[in-house]
């Protein structure tokens, strides 16, 4: 159930701080390469917050011979504290281009208590060409078709992160889709105002954003799940809380290096 | 009363122990403070009736030990994530791979 709960929290984090597309088009971007935002993790027992594992978002450029990448990395890590019940080492990644944030590759490499899942998509248009391991078994090689527009977890937070939520009004709603274990997930995003958070980078005016996944059992409901992002150009989270089917907790930011501006 | 009062406080022990063991900080303190409550409860009971007050003794003595354990270790470990030099070198090599599988789609 941990372990469950701990994939729930990397994809409610992920979700949840990919925030919305009220209206179409990239505006400039949020962030720059070598960006470093640092968040706690804390489950809510009988409430009272229990924090239990630390996710770092990182930004930086990886050149090939012919093109420069921009290097989305996500890792969740379990404390100190916690890695003699459960040691999670999740590896999220995804290079995508440095103009349009378009996703060329994602790659997710975790280790949950010993239990390894791995997984690759390389994108081809509309098709993806997905390796999959899990615990001990080979490699599952699969293709599949995505929507237009579909986007793998992390570059979707990127690229949401720059699209122009000063636009929105409150209750607008915005469907976009989000692949993940080789399955399309149908998210939506409600614009629920803007609320003064007091975070690590002082008291700041922030974006509510309600977020909820269609036909899935994680994320019912917009109330419950909220996602807080300062109302500035950088659009950095700071707040995550959540209500999930085995309980509900929050990520605050607790570092951010190299913010843009 | 004393039936009741005694399952009560056999749980709380359980659970006082069980939370102490967990790295869960001050939430101990919840069932703790139960058990410790029906504990005096058991012990006011028992030398009523003239008993050995030896089960409520322990009750009690053990919640507090739990308690203060749980309160003591939560105020003295911090929130730090251990260094693990085969994560860095999976996410190296993660990677370096990537930039190889970059080239070949290029």
């Amino acid at each position: 159930m941990v372990v469950k709960l701990i994939q729930n929290y990397i994809v409610i984090f992920l979700l949840a701080s990919s925030s919305f597309s009220f209206s179409q088009g990239l505006s400039s971007k949020s962030f720059m390469s070598g960006e470093h935002l640092v968040f706690q993790a804390s489950y809510n027992m009988s409430g009272v917050l229990t924090t239990f594992a630390e996710v770092n978002m990182k930004v930086a450029t990886v050149k090939t011979s012919k093109n420069s990448y921009l290097h989305l990395k996500c890792t969740a890590n379990t404390y100190k504290k916690w890695d003699g019940f459960f040691k999670i080492r999740d590896l999220y990644e995804a290079y995508v281009s440095p103009y349009s944030l378009k996703p060329s590759l994602y790659k997710r490499d975790n280790n949950e208590n010993g239990t390894i899942r791995k997984e690759k998509y390389i994108y081809k248009g509309n098709n993806i060409q997905s390796t999959y391991v899990r615990g001990k078994s080979g490699d599952v090689k699969a293709n599949f078709t995505i929507p237009a527009n579909t986007r793998d977890i992390v570059s979707t937070i990127y690229y949401i992160r720059n699209l122009p939520i000063e636009n929105a009004n409150t209750g607008d709603q915005k469907d976009f889709n989000v692949v993940f274990d080789r399955k399309t997930k149908f998210a939506t995003l409600t614009f629920m105002g803007t609320e003064i958070v007091s975070t690590i980078l002082g008291n700041k005016k922030c974006y509510k954003i309600g977020v909820s996944l269609k036909k899935d059992k994680l994320l019912k409901g917009k109330s419950s799940n909220v996602i807080y992002i300062t109302a500035d150009k950088n659009k950095v989270p700071v707040l995550i809380k959540f209500s999930i089917p085995v309980g509900s907790g929050q990520l605050k930011l607790t570092r951010a290096n190299n913010l843009k501006y | 009363m004393k039936l009741l009062t005694s399952i009560i406080s056999i749980l709380g022990i359980l659970i006082t122990i069980a939370l102490t063991i967990m790295p869960i900080g001050i939430l101990t303190v919840i069932p703790a403070l139960i058990t410790i409550f029906c504990g005096l409860i058991l012990l006011k009971l028992y030398k009523n009736e003239g008993s050995n007050t030896m089960f409520p003794k322990v009750i009690i003595g053990l919640a507090i030990v739990g308690a203060i354990v749980s309160i003591g270790r939560s105020a003295l470990t911090s929130d730090k994530v251990a260094p693990d030099v085969q994560f860095e070198e999976r996410q190296e090599k993660s990677n370096q791979e990537a930039v190889d599988e970059l080239e070949d789609l290029e």
